[in-house]
């Protein structure tokens, strides 16, 4: 093969490569305005309370507080629209909404159409025990009781740690309240449920002392539009100030008993 | 960025110096890229297993279409087995299986069926999902014309015929009485009854032992001329109103508890486990009365916030109650629960609804089941009595 043929093939396959890199930094997207139909359109579902909630035609809840603190933040009228969570995403791809917030994990097979913000809550499974004797490491568990929600997701972790953890006592119950009420009253030295059943049960028991770990996680975030780069930008940055500033911690505080264990 | 382009330039004079070495170095990335992990064999049962069951109604809906795998859908199978249901519903996607026009990928819908006869487990077949060379552009894989349901027809015959003796049951369509199942059209009983009017005979022509299973209708309460959808009574009236009393030989139902218990009695205006008792009356009152059902779905959902969830100790109760009441059904032959497993985590309230995770954590409620379809007896109590203050 001749030198300059060669030299032609391989300079095409670096043309090639560069354009691959620079086309996408040349999206029209950049140009498209954060809200171009001029107010925060947001999707949830209002069958979710503490966070998406409809009574008597008022909605309420942590989603709604936080999209109307983002519009604030925004400088954006906010309007919401209320869909059953199988037509959330397709709300989003056909535009008429900018944001869906709705107690909304991220999911994989969406990751190719949307993009997830930071996330504003973790909802994810807590250890919890009482201040004064906090459960720390694996170890303390030897012996000890964890008390959970009889079929729950708690139930599924206590299940899988039974047949590997050092041995514990399993404590079900019927309602998840009931495996706090037994942490509290010191039948058992732990309680593993989701953050906001602890979060409710605590408005009820202000005074009490406890120290909560998570075991799993579940974050609450916002999803944009994949091609609505600065709607994202716009958001993520909103969000991050009013986390940064005590807005989101406010606002959870409103609706439960709300510290960061992380 | 200057970084990078400066990567690239390096190179570039490198390649074009050592050509040589670049085509050996392109043929060692193509081989290594050809090397996977060995797959894993998967070995039928042998003899094949039977269903030990004291409970034949009990069936579950499953989602092995969307199973990778061929281990965890044998796996799958054999945990729906050692419960005790002999039935299992499965979905099978025609834009899946004839991805261009006479041009048919059988290989998922055989792996179904080899290991569900290998663990002596009945399929019934719910058909749909428009590919996308039978329909208009920018409509969804609902949506059907004149020219989708002709090659529509000539998939199901096709099915029916490879499947005939292994699959005698099915359903055709799913829920056409909402907007989003018949592709956002507006729901027409007349439309969907033409549909079923012109499967029927190719139908049996393909496999004279089969049963045609008219589409479940959602449990909807939505009024006439709602964008949404109709009312599935109304709906169902609508159909034997267009004649469809004689294109199926049975009906599949969809009834969920949302958050009542099964015994609620019925209502017109209420959805409940038991408006399946006001579907049967419809047809009754039409004179289907030896036209047997199929409840396809049903359950109820444990999921800690959604409003139409129960707690996982009622959702057991109610599920074991409600099998019982459907043992008094002799009008129906299967009470089908939604749904056995997701291949992935869905991350909503869907997750609450399965009876075993996608990594094969088997959640109480599957023993509960398995107890009472199998005469095992529960020993002791299931929780402990709330403390006391």
């Amino acid at each position: 093969m001749a030198q300059s043929t060669r030299r032609i093939i391989i300079g095409a396959v670096v043309v090639g490569i560069l354009a691959m890199i620079l086309l996408p930094l040349l999206n029209p997207s950049e140009k498209t305005p954060a809200f171009p139909h001029g107010m925060l359109r947001i999707a949830t579902d209002t069958s979710y309370p503490p966070y998406s909630r409809d009574v008597d035609g008022e909605l309420i809840g942590v989603d709604i507080a936080v999209g109307r603190a983002l519009g604030e933040a925004l400088g954006l009228p906010v309007q919401f629209v209320p869909l059953g969570i199988d037509a959330l995403y397709d709300a989003l791809k056909n535009d008429r909404v900018d944001l869906i917030i709705s107690a909304l994990q991220p999911e994989d097979i969406m990751r190719s159409e949307v993009r997830y913000t930071l996330p504003y809550f973790d909802d994810g499974l807590v250890m919890v025990s009482n201040a004064d004797m906090p459960i720390t490491t694996w170890q303390q568990l030897e012996n000890g009781a964890i008390a959970y929600e009889f079929g729950a997701y708690a139930d599924e972790i206590v299940r899988a740690w039974s047949r590997r953890v050092l041995p514990f006592d399993k404590m079900p119950y019927e309602l998840p309240e009931y495996a706090l009420d037994a942490v509290r009253l010191g039948l058992a030295q732990s309680a593993l449920l989701d953050m906001t059943t602890l979060g409710l049960y605590r408005q009820n028991y202000p005074d009490w002392a406890i120290h909560a770990t998570y075991i799993t996680h579940k974050p609450f975030t916002i999803a944009v539009r994949m091609d609505r780069e600065n709607t994202f930008i716009a958001t993520n940055d909103k969000l991050k100030e009013l986390l940064d500033n005590g807005t989101i911690a406010r606002i959870l505080n409103e609706w439960m008993v709300y510290d960061d264990w992380d | 960025m200057i970084f990078l382009m400066t990567i690239l330039y390096h190179l570039f004079k490198i390649l074009a110096h050592h050509w040589h070495w670049g085509i050996r170095f392109a043929i060692l990335l193509f081989l290594l890229s050809q090397i996977t992990a060995p797959r894993l064999r998967v070995m039928l049962e042998n003899p094949p297993k039977t269903v030990q069951t004291t409970q034949p109604k009990v069936c579950m809906h499953t989602d092995l279409v969307h199973e990778p795998p061929e281990s965890t859908i044998q796996m799958s199978l054999q945990l729906i087995r050692e419960m005790g249901a002999p039935t299992i519903v499965e979905f099978f996607p025609w834009a899946y299986i004839e991805r261009s026009p006479d041009v048919y990928d059988w290989h998922q819908p055989d792996l179904i069926l080899k290991h569900a006869q290998n663990q002596g487990v009945r399929v019934i077949a719910r058909m749909g999902f428009v590919p996308q060379w039978a329909r208009p552009k920018d409509t969804s894989f609902n949506y059907i014309d004149e020219d989708g349901l002709t090659h529509f027809i000539e998939f199901l015959v096709d099915f029916a015929t490879r499947y005939a003796g292994r699959i005698d049951h099915l359903i055709i369509w799913n829920e056409p009485n909402l907007a989003f199942e018949w592709g956002f059209l507006p729901t027409d009983p007349n439309r969907y009854v033409d549909m079923l009017k012109a499967v029927y005979e190719p139908l049996h022509r393909a496999n004279p032992t089969i049963t045609v299973l008219a589409g479940a209708l959602a449990p909807t309460l939505e009024p006439e001329g709602s964008p949404n959808g109709l009312d599935d009574l109304l709906y169902l009236q609508g159909m034997y109103d267009a004649g469809a009393q004689n294109y199926f030989d049975a009906l599949a139902i969809h009834t969920y508890g949302f958050i009542t218990p099964p015994e609620t009695p019925p209502d017109p205006r209420l959805l409940n486990f038991r408006r399946a008792e006001l579907i049967r009356e419809v047809m009754v009152a039409n004179g289907d009365t030896d036209k047997p059902t199929f409840i396809t779905e049903s359950g109820w959902n444990d999921n800690p916030r959604w409003t139409q969830a129960v707690r996982p100790s009622q959702r057991i109760a109610y599920t074991l109650s409600a099998f019982r009441i459907a043992e008094g059904w002799d009008w129906a032959d299967t009470l089908c629960l939604w749904i056995f497993r997701h291949p992935t985590p869905r991350n909503t309230h869907r997750d609450n609804f399965t009876l075993v995770t996608p990594f094969f954590q088997v959640k109480p409620i599957y023993y509960a089941i398995q107890a009472y379809a199998r005469g095992f007896a529960m020993e002791g109590a299931l929780w402990l009595n709330p403390p006391e203050e």
